[in-house]
Parts: structure tokens; sequence; C-alpha cells
């Protein structure tokens, strides 16, 4: 069905770090704005991206959720376009659009039909430089409502759903960023002004803070006529710095209880570990899915499969700028005992870290997030977030710098050293 | 990963629209950019082959990245359980993997990930399906394994007795999901327990099935005669067809049991009612709105695709500007109609703030009236036009969504075609075909409203607005 291009050179399985590529030009703009341009004809479609180095954690206390918040407000029209024009110019031609709020970044993107890449950058550029000329009390309340009922749904009225705002201000002490949601509380949201919006544009959504990805079905000589156009004539802002702040070392294990209605107990175990890029990230994500990634890893082979008293579990290691969160969660079935699924836990983290996995265990595991890695890769979508993932987390570095874990048969070295000084902290349901 | 997607009048300062720079480029335009020619789009063209015991295999070469997708449908959906037997078609595809070729449920997850290959199970409607994703390197020995899941599962007792635990253990927590509660309630409250899509799994019909029943079951339904295989990705169908055959080849016709699929009549709803699900202290109300829609073999398929673009199936959709964009009353409302062998639901729906429920339902009948009175404008029947035509490339972009799509087409017996004329039938929808299939087909006098929430703070409300008479049910009736 398509024409054949293979921007990805596979030699043998199991893949190599260096053999998963995708080719790409950078440059950067007089006022600062980095862009990325990969070309794939695989499909005639584009994606446009733009990271804006901003999230939750660069917010202040009393004003949490309002990066997200922002990135609502970020379609509601700018300079040149009219309120409600933004998705209805690209839905009319055809393309889908959206954004993401984490701790460390906003993005922004299209996915559009290749005739359509210089609309994106358009309105992309518009509100880059226009936002705040079309501001209005309206558009912050509304959207403001919008997000509050964001929370309720995906939060409030979810099982489990506040466990991530627990888990956050359990992890960090109050003084840092990363201590609240990224949703933010409902006093806050309530608390918003339009100087917020402007102030906070004006820091952080300024070129020199932001990444411009397009990849897809492009010519690159014509996308960088195009930014030089849209996006040259933005001033630059000041200099944004990153939050450097160090959380301390969690002193000791800590137990925290959550009576929800749910009709299932969930045992959360919680650690910090090491920032995005870490020498020791693909170790703890390896160990993440030995432990407890789908069928094969020990936790469901002990706990579903054997044991029988939990429902599931499950293990994710997210590395952010400052530091990684790995969560572990087991959800019981009716009535069992937490404290027995706690332990049990324990018990397989002590045996890793006594006596390394075995060479085929950790074959299973490699394998599975390749696949999963190469996957991310199929679509011009994927392929422009992973390149601002990268150019934001890897630095000057950029891509391609996947610290896919060791394909080699020796063990990951760091297990029990990455656990050593963090804490559980458990939340019961 | 905490990922949070999004989804007028005092002006604060004037930035410069335009700061000339030095090297003299063209002024920031202040009109969007016209659209060039749209780009010619490229839709699969499978190479089709049929196993001598009937099954069909469909090859579609994508080589942007070493992967394959595979997908294999049968019969076997939902719509194939037994009137008593609720969740057999769904306990039945959950068991696929537990256990098959003499292969333990661990030893075939442990093959699997040393593969680096995700393979999972489960049923829609009318189809059971089975999807594979595998580095091709790797795609003769999933493909193996994939083949004894489909052909040869085991259906071990012990893993029977576990996996029906863990059902039982799913639907004792459905209760607390207020989307599941909402699911089954409406459905059952559309059709009712005599229809098939009326009926929901139960903790009681569990309880009942057993390994003769789920044997019994994957001999009627599961035959190659009843199947398609796809494999979209880094494959062609010369090199592939024998290791496809090596696998598959095994799988016998079978012969007798199952009767050819029917699609049941839809019941007609008389009068709108309202059904109050009670929710105490949610901080939202689920609300679902509708009625039994059409089949997938309606000649107005393209009609409906676009009158539900603009209705409630894009973001800037009538249902959506007006509860999310225009009221804030919700994170986002949309509407569906979900065709099937026979003819699924239509649905409007939404989850809003517990307070403004009744605010809520006002605005989704003054949508559902509007679109069925007032003439639709021209430029929002191009915009959700060209949005579901040009966005097609999107939606095949990936080996699994080729996989996917192609799977289901033949599931209604469709194939390829129907991409070769899909941009030029929805272009060709009219004005006049949106108003007459929604005038047919969009019935909100004669539908069904159920709202799971917070009784005590929306009944009030739901009573006063004077729409139709409010009934309030318990959870248990729909979760149990």
């Amino acid at each position: 069905m398509k024409r054949l291009l293979l921007p990805l050179a596979l030699l043998a399985a199991p893949l190599a770090a260096q053999d998963v590529n995708i080719p790409h030009t950078t440059f950067t703009l007089p006022n600062g704005l980095r862009v990325i341009v990969a070309e794939d004809k695989s499909t005639p479609i584009a994606a446009v991206n733009v990271w804006y180095h901003v999230g939750s954690g660069f917010e202040q206390p009393g004003r949490t959720g309002f990066a997200h918040l922002f990135e609502h407000i970020m379609f509601e029209g700018s300079a040149n376009v009219p309120e409600g024009d933004f998705d209805k110019l690209l839905e009319a031609a055809g393309g889908n659009n959206n954004g993401s709020t984490t701790q460390d970044r906003t993005n922004y993107y299209a996915i559009v039909p290749s005739n359509a890449v210089d609309l994106a950058l358009w309105l992309e550029a518009d509100r880059m430089g226009g936002l705040l000329q079309t501001m209005s009390p309206t558009k912050l309340d509304i959207q403001r409502d919008v997000v509050k009922n964001e929370r309720r749904q995906s939060y409030e009225n979810r099982p489990y759903g506040m466990l991530q705002e627990i888990a956050a201000e359990a992890l960090y002490p109050k003084s840092h960023p990363y201590s609240w949601s990224t949703i933010g509380s409902m006093a806050d949201l309530t608390s918003a002004t339009l100087e917020d919006v402007s102030g906070f544009f004006r820091t952080y959504y300024v070129p020199n803070n932001a990444v411009l990805t397009v990849a897809g079905d492009v010519n690159t000589a014509q996308v960088r006529q195009l930014v030089e156009r849209y996006f040259g004539w933005i001033p630059r802002g000041p200099d944004v710095a990153k939050p450097r702040i160090q959380a301390p070392q969690i002193p000791a294990t800590r137990y925290i209880t959550r009576e929800d209605r749910v009709t299932l107990p969930q045992v959360n175990i919680l650690w910090r570990t090491s920032p995005r890029f870490s020498p020791d990230e693909a170790a703890i994500d390896a160990l993440a899915q030995i432990l407890a990634g789908g069928k094969s890893s020990r936790l469901y082979q002990r706990l579903v499969y054997t044991e029988q008293n939990a429902q599931m579990v499950s293990a994710f290691n997210w590395a952010k700028l400052l530091s990684g969160d790995l969560f572990m969660t087991v959800r019981g079935k009716q009535n069992v005992n937490l404290n027995v699924l706690e332990r049990a836990v324990m018990e397989e983290i002590a045996k890793i870290a006594a006596t390394p996995p075995s060479a085929e265990e950790l074959q299973r595991v490699v394998n599975s997030i390749q696949t999963e890695f190469v996957g991310s890769l199929e679509t011009v979508g994927g392929k422009a977030d992973q390149l601002n993932s990268y150019m934001y987390y890897g630095g000057s570095r950029g891509w391609p710098r996947r610290t896919l874990p060791a394909t080699g048969h020796s063990p990951p070295p760091t297990f029990s050293g990455s656990l050593g000084n963090t804490l559980p902290t458990r939340t019961e349901s | 990963m905490p990922l949070l997607a999004r989804r007028q009048a005092s002006r604060l300062q004037r930035l410069p629209l335009y700061q000339p720079t030095p090297a003299a480029q063209p002024a920031f335009p202040t009109t969007a950019p016209a659209l060039g020619t749209a780009p010619t789009i490229q839709v699969p063209d499978p190479v089709r082959r049929t196993l001598p015991n009937g099954l069909t295999v469909l090859y579609v070469t994508q080589r942007e990245l070493p992967v394959v997708s595979a997908t294999l449908v049968t019969r076997g959906g939902t719509s194939d359980d037994p009137a008593s037997r609720p969740g057999l078609a769904s306990f039945t595809a959950n068991m696929l993997d537990e256990g098959a070729g003499g292969k333990s449920a661990l030893e075939l997850a442990n093959a699997l990930d040393l593969l680096g290959a995700s393979l999972s199970t489960g049923t829609g409607w009318d189809a059971a399906q089975v999807d594979l994703y595998v580095l091709r390197s790797n795609l003769p020995r999933a493909l193996g394994l994939m083949a004894d899941v489909v052909v040869r599962p085991d259906f071990p007792a012990k893993e029977v007795t576990r996996i029906r635990d863990e059902r039982l253990t799913n639907l004792a927590r459905a209760k607390d999901e207020p989307t599941a509660i909402a699911a089954n309630a409406y459905q059952s409250l559309v059709y009712g327990a005599s229809h098939p899509y009326g009926r929901f799994a139960t903790a009681e019909a569990t309880r009942g099935i057993d390994r003769g029943q789920m044997v019994n079951f994957h001999r009627s339904f599961y035959r190659p005669g009843f199947a398609t295989l796809v494999l979209a990705g880094d494959v062609d169908a010369e090199a592939m067809h024998p290791i496809v055959e090596r696998a598959f080849g095994g799988w016998q016709r079978g012969t007798g049991g199952a009767a050819a699929p029917v699609a049941t009549p839809a019941p007609n709803i008389g009068t709108t009612t309202i059904i109050l699900v009670d929710k105490p202290g949610a901080a939202q109300s689920e609300i679902r709105i509708g009625h039994p829609g059409v089949a997938r073999d309606n000649p107005d398929y393209f009609p409906l695709l676009v009158l539900n673009t603009l209705l409630g199936g894009s973001f800037t959709s009538r249902l959506n500007t007006n509860l999310r964009e225009a009221h804030g009353y919700s994170y986002g409302a949309r509407s569906s109609f979900d065709m099937r062998r026979g003819a699924g639901p239509f649905t409007a729906q939404a989850a809003v703030v517990t307070a403004k429920t009744d605010s809520a339902v006002i605005e989704f009948f003054n949508e559902l009236r509007r679109i069925r009175t007032e003439p639709i404008p021209q430029d929002e029947l191009e915009r959700a036009k060209r949005y579901v035509a040009l966005g097609l490339p999107q939606r095949l972009e990936t080996t699994s969504q080729v996989a996917g799509q192609l799977a289901n087409l033949s599931v209604y017996g469709l194939d390829a075609n129907f991409f070769e004329e899909y941009v030029p039938r929805v272009m060709a929808v009219t004005p006049a075909d949106v108003r007459r299939v929604a005038n047919q087909h969009i019935r909100p006098d004669r539908s069904v409203v159920v709202v799971v929430g917070d009784r005590k703070t929306v009944e009030a409300g739901l009573r006063a607005i004077g729409l139709a008479p409010v009934e309030v049910r318990d959870v248990a009736e729909f979760v149990r």
C-alpha cells in the first residue's frame, strides 16, 4: 500500500540501540526556537509537534494546575484566529490536534494531510506570537470549568483516581514542584487569574523555550522557509531556568491509608528513582518489567496466577527531569489482607537484589521493551514526540540516545542500589 | 503515565504582530494560508489468499518499520452468546491464551515475551478477535503460538476456575465504575433482556459457564471458514504464505452446529423516559441518551457518518461545542452510531458536573432536536465531510490500524474496495441527505435517558425540566 522507505535499518533481532534511527535535521532560529524536521514519506500526512519546556513542575504553590489550564486556553484563539477557528480550520483540512501536560513539559500537536502543514505551522505560530491579544475572562472561565470537569472525570469520579495526587504528596516535600498533581487543586484552579495567564505566557511561551518538530511527508527546505517566515518575527524572551530543586532523601518507610468506596483493596508501593537518562534508568525499567510487566512477570505469576489473591499487578517507572517515580500496584481480590500482598512484593524485590535475573528472563523484558519502543515510531506523531522527548531530556545529545536496556546477557547492575535509599509509601483503598 | 490531554473582552496588551527581520522575510500573514491540493490517498491493496481449509488470509505490505501486526477475526462474538449464558463468548476468548497446543498458560506467556511479541484476545459484538504484534524477525515463531491460541486452546480445568474467579471479581468491582454501570443500564434499557444487545454478563451467568460449554462454543464458531487473518507490515505474501499455511493449515473446517448469524429486530421505544441510577456522592453524572440505531449494512452509511461527525463525532461537533466549549458542563460530549450486524444503538453521551445534570440534559435535547429541524449550514457540513474524508490516511497509518480495519470489514462481508470509494462517497453527501437521515435515525422523543449520578442532588432538577418521566433504579439491577 505504501511507498517503500526504510528509515530504520535493522541488522538482526534483538535490536541494538544504534539500529533505531530517525533521520532528521535540526536548526535554530535567531530568536532561539529550535526546530527538528524528520522526513518520512510513507504516509501522506505529517505531525507538527511543539514542546514548551514548562509543566506543573514549574508552578508555584497556590497556582497548582495552572500549566495544564493554560494548555486548554491555547486552543481558544489568538491574534488572527477567532475563538473556535483553531479546531475548525484543522478539521476542515482533515487534521486532528491535541495537547498534553506533564510535570516537565507541555506539548501541542496536529496530525494533518501533508498539504495542511503550512496551515498547522501558521496556527502554531499565531498562538506563540499572539495568544494574549484576544484573551478574555470568558475564555479563562469556560476552560476553568472544563478542566474542573476533567479533574472530576479522570480523578474524583474514577476508582483509585486520586492515587496520583496522593503519591505526589507522599513522594515529595511540600516545597518540591513534583509534590502536587498536574491537574491541580480545585481551589487553585478557582484562584487562577488573567494576570496569571499573561505572566505565564510571557515567561514560558517564548520561542527560546520551545522546540518545534515536524515529522512526516514534508520537504525539509520548504518547512524551514515556512518556519522562518511564521516564527522568525516572534521576539525572544528572557531565558527560562529549569527547576533544579533536589528533594531530600526519604528517611524511612511511611504508610498512608486512604479509604475509598471501592470493592477491591489496592496496595501501591512507591519509590523515588533517578531522572530521565540517568545511567540506571534502563535497569529500573527492566526491573519494573521483570517484577510486574505482563504474564511472564514474577509478581503476576506469584500473586495473580499461583496464589490468586491479587486481581492485577503493575509496575511503571516514570523518569522525569528532576527524579523518577516507580509505582508498583497490586490490586487484591475482595477481602485480601494488603499486608500479605506488600510482603510478597518485598520478598520478590529482596530475591532479585540477591540473585540477578537469568539471561532468559532479562532477554524477555528487553525484547518486550524493544518491540514497544519500535512500535511507538509507527506514527508520525509518535516519531515527532520521541524526537522532542530526546531533545528535551537528552539535551544536546538528542536523538538517538535511547537507553534500551543492555541487550547482552549480563544482569543490569544497580537494582539494589537504585532502590536502597528510597521508600515505600503505601496507600490502601 | 499521568499525562493530561485537553481535550472574551478585556485586552491585556497588544503584542507586535510583525517585527521585520533583517532577512526581509515576507510579513506574517494575518489570514490562514490556503490549503494546497490534498495529497493522493493511498489505501491498502491487500493480496488475498485462501487456505484449503477455507481460511481467508490478507497480506498488506508496509515496510516503514520491521514490525508486523496480525489480526484474526472469526465468529464467536458476543452476539453469539446463548440467551441463558451472557458472557460465554467473552469468557471463551479470555481462555484462548490460558493454555493452548499443549503449552501451559505460563509457557505461552513466557514464549511470547521472549519473542518480544504481544498477543491479545477479545470479543466484539460480531466477532472474536486475536491480535499479534511482533518484530518481523520473530513473526514465524510468534505466528505458530497465535495459531495454537486460535485453533488449539486447551481450556485447562484449573485455568477455567481461575479465570472464572477473575471475571467474578471484575464483575464485583464494575459497580465502582460509573461508566460500567451506565453502559449496562443503557444497553439493557434500550434493548431489553430478550434482545442479544440488551444482555450483559452477570455473576450468576458466569458461575454457570463451564469448560464443556466453552469447548463447544469454540468448536461451533472458531472455524477457518468463518475467519479472516490479516497480516500487515514488513511482510510479503509470497514469502509469508507458506509460513501461514504451516501455522493455520491444520485448522479443521468443522461441521454442523453453527447457524448463520441473524440480526434480531430491535425493539421500538414508544416515549422518552429518564432512568436515574443512584451513585451517592458522585462528582459527575454519566449521561447516555439514545435508542436502537442502524446496522452496518445500512445503505445510508456515509450520510450517517457525516451526520454523526457534525453532531458528536469531532471536537467541533455540536454536542462538544455546546456542553464543553460554550457551557463548561463537561470535559467532552460525543455521539455514535454503533453499527453492528443488527441495529446497534445510537448514543449521545457525556460525563457532566453533578450540579448541572438537568441543564446538560436540556442541552443534549436541544441539539438532538435542532439537527432534525434546522438546515445544516454549508460550511459546517463541508468541514465534517472533509474531516472524515481527508482524515482517512491517519486511520490507516500503522500496521495494527490496517490489520484491524481490514479484519473489521471482513466481518461485515466488505473488503478493501470500501476504502477506494470512501472519499468520493463521503464528499457526495448532501445537506438533504443529512437532514433525511437525522430525521429518520435520531429520535429524541422516543429515547432512553440514563443518568448515573448522585440522586439527592440531581433528581429534583431532572423532574423539574419536565422532559420525561423520571424512574429511579438501583445499581444492583445493572451490575450483578
